[in-house]
């Protein structure tokens, strides 16, 4: 008998399924190929035409190689690799003749959703996953079933998911977590954004109307005042005459001598953005394990953050960080001409202050005398961008602000640097935590003095205070933000502010149970079991830990088969049983030489009522007992239902 | 085959023989498990042209033999016969070369000619003067007989009885039946109008069919506990043997397909039962064959496994 109408179209189900994540991701060509290659296969089978010869197969193969050479040149990256499979896949049922080609097909499948966690872990990733796995073991349930009905083949399919579950857990907890990427291949880059090591012009403004999530803050003890939220990301120190970039070689740092032990505890989930930073609220005190802090007093995390990352932190929320010693003449570098107007504005102000408090009280008083605007589209800088932004355009978006103002600092002689984060966040009332979406993006300056040590001024909170005490939008120029769908969406709006609230809330605790479930939470779990984790061989430890259980369970397992079957209760007989109990209940019993046929006859005859559910059970009964295999799979569970629902009355209903 | 074609052969051999359908069914039953079939009642009562209407029907080769009290063993083998102008002796074949072979009043012939049809019963071959020759299958013998307390009869030995996978009666026609007999005056008009019903490779895959009819561990289970039964009960002088069991078997199995099913059920070996079963026992205190009545009663108490 051919296979491959029986086979196929169960099996580019489970492909399709299986693909469908990836659908937005893959290069347009490739969806056209799986697409052309499954709707020929589809028509092939039903005007049963052969399938294509081996040479066909193979240059259909040598194309789709070189199409992916084309489009990836060396670039392994992790959509290439579903690329990869998807052009085996779709190629792949052209030659299934076999069974065995039917279950290598079907293992594809298998293989494929797992690569969608490339794309993400969120729960409706996690949801569909499920699904997929639910089809594609219901389409290898049918392949080694063909004649055996569909809701029977996703019912087998379910249970064997529900059975794997506990394993599924116990792997999820106990398997070593690995820090960075997912076997070795980096995520796909779509839609992360964030800081970059470079402070542009536009960089932060261009964040504003990007509402996804950076990350979500739960405070120990209440959620501080907005004016109290800067959470510091990354330090620009270079300043190129127009960009602020990061200071790559760092020492590592003890925490800033605040004066203070204990500061706010609070923990943060943070969204994958593929670099290093770790967030934190000025200035931090306590770090994770899996992170350093440096000498500019930001953190990093030891490796990428390629998945959701849950840390625990505590920060002294002071605006300085107590006596430091002079951080060197880097810090007052600028370029050696360029934006002569400013130099000689701060040279003014110097000139006439006997303090650095003093100068950086006027430079802001500067800012707030001269009719500064905050926008998001200043006009474009020419070749003095700072010159440009003081004396002609005198509007800006907060990295203008603040590349501004350390730039008069400097010129003024005092230490001062560019800190690129978040300000702010928006309490979720569900939940009560913070959530720090992108557009909270934020630039500000830290400016050194003897005393104080390092000390925040945000020249932007002298310019829009909004901005700082009631987030991103406040403060702005009309026309920023969507005046269109704002005034379409008003009556909405509440309705859909909440709904947006309890997704979050609903994917924040998903995040920090599932996604955020790192090295730190294992080794917390395994310490609260009582075994010692270290980072270096706790991995080694619980693989090899695994490995034996396995092992163990194998042996187990073994055992019992060497040791022949374990006596299987005869369920058809138990059932059986029940039915003759009720029916001798009901007043007719079976004499013990009767066979099943002649009972339901004389019990039919007796009880004309019961005759259909009697037959029925006899009927069902006789071919589980006598017929030969195979049985209907779903006999023994019609059995179990019809005995289950018989319920005899002891006498007959008179009509 | 299926139960419509065989409802139809049953019809058209009910219009020879009247009023007679379950005993024409257990006939085929046994035809169709490539058994032999012993038909046995009073004179008169219609065996002869019960065997001749099945026989016919088979579509097979055909030869009826009238048993005697002088009969001999070549009378029904065939004998070797000197030529005269050869000069060499050539086999003259007896009727037993053929498929369906009509043996009738069998207990009327003396035991040493009843025995000459021992082997071309239980394997399809006779030996004649030290030469063994096969005979064609499908091979079947109808034999009848009168019941023993009849005068001028041999009782066929145990051994002969064994090779019968069935033995039915026939009985009185009803009252309707038999009206209808009486004003017909005979049937040898009706017999002679009656067409062959299938044909020899009909009868071949019938064969082949009813072989393949499934016996679940749980039939089995019951078939043994009636052997069992037999043999360890005080109500039998001896057990049924092993062969009994698998003619009980082929029999139920017969059965079955007639019925149109696969597989066989603990009724379908009841309905067979006293066929088979009621010419190799006896009763333990007399030695005498156990009536129908009494015997099922007996097996009655033999569970059914559930």
């Amino acid at each position: 008998m051919d296979k491959r109408q029986e086979f196929i179209p169960p099996i580019l189900l489970a492909l399709f399924v299986a693909i469908l994540p990836h659908v937005a991701g893959l290069p347009l060509w490739v969806i056209a190929w799986c697409a052309f290659m499954w709707t020929y296969v589809m028509v092939a089978i039903k005007h049963n035409r052969p399938p294509p010869g081996r040479f066909v197969r193979n240059a259909l193969a040598v194309i789709g190689l070189a199409g992916l050479l084309l489009t990836y040149h060396t670039r392994i990256d992790a959509t290439a690799y579903v690329s990869l499979l998807a052009i085996m896949a779709a190629i792949k049922p052209l030659e299934i003749s076999t069974h065995r080609d039917g279950m290598v097909t079907v293992f594809l499948a298998y293989f494929i959703v797992i690569t969608s966690l490339f794309q993400s872990e969120t729960l409706l990733m996690t949801i569909y996953m499920f699904v997929s796995v639910l089809v594609t073991t219901a389409v290898l349930v049918r392949i080694n079933d063909p004649a055996g009905r569909l809701k029977a083949h996703f019912r087998l399919s379910a249970l064997i998911l529900a059975q794997a579950v506990p394993l599924m857990l116990a792997l999820f907890f106990l398997f070593p977590r690995l820090e960075g990427s997912l076997v070795g291949f980096q995520r796909s880059d779509f839609g992360i954004t964030g800081f970059s090591e470079t402070l542009r012009p536009g960089m932060v403004s261009r964040l504003v109307e990007d509402d996804s999530v950076a990350f979500r803050v739960e405070f120990d003890d209440g959620i501080p005042g907005f004016e109290q939220l800067y959470w510091r990301g990354v330090v620009f120190v270079h300043f190129d005459g127009s960009n602020w970039r990061h200071e790559r070689w760092l020492r590592e740092s003890a925490p800033p001598e605040t004066g203070v032990n204990d500061g706010v505890s609070y923990r943060v989930i943070l969204e994958p953005h593929r670099s290093r930073w770790l967030f934190a609220l000025d200035f931090p005190l306590m770090i994770p394990d899996t992170g350093r802090l440096y000498e500019d007093f930001t953190v990093l995390s030891r490796d990428p953050v390629f998945r959701t990352k849950r840390y625990v932190m505590t920060s002294d929320l002071r605006d300085h960080t107590g006596k430091t010693g002079f951080p060197g003449d880097e810090l007052i570098r600028l370029p050696g001409s360029g934006n002569p107007e400013s130099r000689a504005l701060a040279a003014r102000l110097a000139e006439s202050s006997d303090s650095p408090g003093e100068v950086i009280r006027r430079a802001l008083d500067y800012f707030r005398d001269n009719d500064f605007v905050y926008t998001l589209t200043p006009p474009l800088a020419g070749r003095n961008p700072v010159d440009d932004f003081l004396f002609s355009a005198r509007s800006g978006y907060c990295e203008h602000y603040a590349s501004a103002f350390a730039f008069l600092m400097r010129s003024a002689g005092i230490p001062a640097r560019v800190v690129g984060g978040y300000q702010g966040g928006e309490i979720n009332p569900y939940g009560n935590y913070l959530i720090v979406r992108q557009s909270f993006a934020h630039a500000w300056v830290e400016v050194w003095d003897e005393d104080k040590g390092w000390f925040r001024v945000d020249p932007t909170y002298v310019v829009a205070p909004g901005r700082i005490s009631d987030g991103p939008g406040d403060g702005l120029q009309p026309g920023a933000f969507g005046g269109f769908t704002g005034r379409y969406l008003q009556p909405f709006e509440a309705l859909l502010r909440q709904a947006r609230f309890g997704w979050d809330a609903f994917s924040k605790n998903w995040q920090a149970w599932f996604e955020g479930y790192s090295v730190e939470q294992q080794k917390a779990l395994l310490e609260r079991l009582g075994i010692a984790y270290s980072y270096r061989t706790g991995p080694l430890m619980l693989l090899g830990a695994g490995l034996s259980l396995v092992a163990l369970l194998f042996g187990v397992y073994l055992v019992i088969q060497l040791r022949g079957k374990t006596e299987k209760p005869d369920l058809v007989k138990k059932r059986y049983e029940e039915f003759l109990r009720k029916m001798a209940h009901a007043g007719i019993a079976r004499l013990p030489g009767e066979g099943p046929m002649e009972f339901a006859e004389r019990a039919a005859l007796a009880r004309p009522d019961l005759a259909p559910a009697i037959n029925e059970i006899t009927g069902i009964y006789i071919m589980l007992r006598y017929a030969p295999l195979p049985h209907d799979p779903d006999a023994p569970g019609k059995l179990a239902d019809g005995v289950k629902k018989f319920r005899p009355s002891a006498v007959a209903s008179k009509d | 085959m299926d139960t419509q074609r065989f409802e139809q052969i049953v019809a058209r051999i009910s219009t020879v023989v009247l009023g007679k359908e379950p005993q024409i069914r257990l006939a085929l039953t046994c035809l169709f498990a490539g058994g032999h079939l012993l038909i046995e009642d009073r004179p008169g009562i219609g065996k002869t042209t019960l065997a001749k209407v099945l026989a016919k029907c088979l579509g097979l080769t055909f030869q009826r033999v009238q048993f005697t009290s002088d009969m001999l063993p070549g009378d029904i083998l065939g004998v070797s016969i000197y030529d005269q102008n050869s000069g060499s002796f050539y086999f003259h074949p007896g009727p037993i070369f053929t498929q369906v072979l009509l043996v009738d009043e069998i207990n009327r012939a003396m035991p040493k000619t009843q025995s000459a049809l021992l082997e071309a019963m239980e394997e399809g071959q006779v030996t004649i003067e030290g030469e063994t020759r096969d005979l064609i299958p499908p091979f079947f013998v109808i034999a009848t007989q009168n019941p023993l307390e009849y005068a001028g009869t041999f009782p066929l030995p145990e051994s002969q009885m064994d090779r019968f996978l069935m033995r039915i009666t026939v009985g009185y026609p009803d009252r309707g039946a038999e009206k209808d007999i009486i004003r017909g005056g005979g049937t040898q008009k009706a017999l002679a109008g009656i067409k062959p019903c299938m044909t020899e490779d009909d009868v071949i895959g019938v064969q082949e069919e009813v072989g393949n009819v499934h016996l679940s561990d749980s039939f089995l289970e019951y078939l043994q506990n009636i052997i069992a039964y037999t043999r360890s009960t005080p109500h039998f002088h001896v057990g049924l043997s092993p062969r009994a069991g698998i003619a009980l078997a082929m029999a139920a199995r017969s059965w079955a397909f007639i019925q149109g099913r696969t597989y066989a059920v603990p009724e379908d070996l009841k309905k067979v039962l006293f066929q088979v079963a009621g010419h190799r026992l006896r009763s333990a205190s007399d030695r005498m064959e156990i009536p129908e009545t009494r015997l099922m009663a007996l097996f009655s108490e033999v569970p059914v496994p559930v």
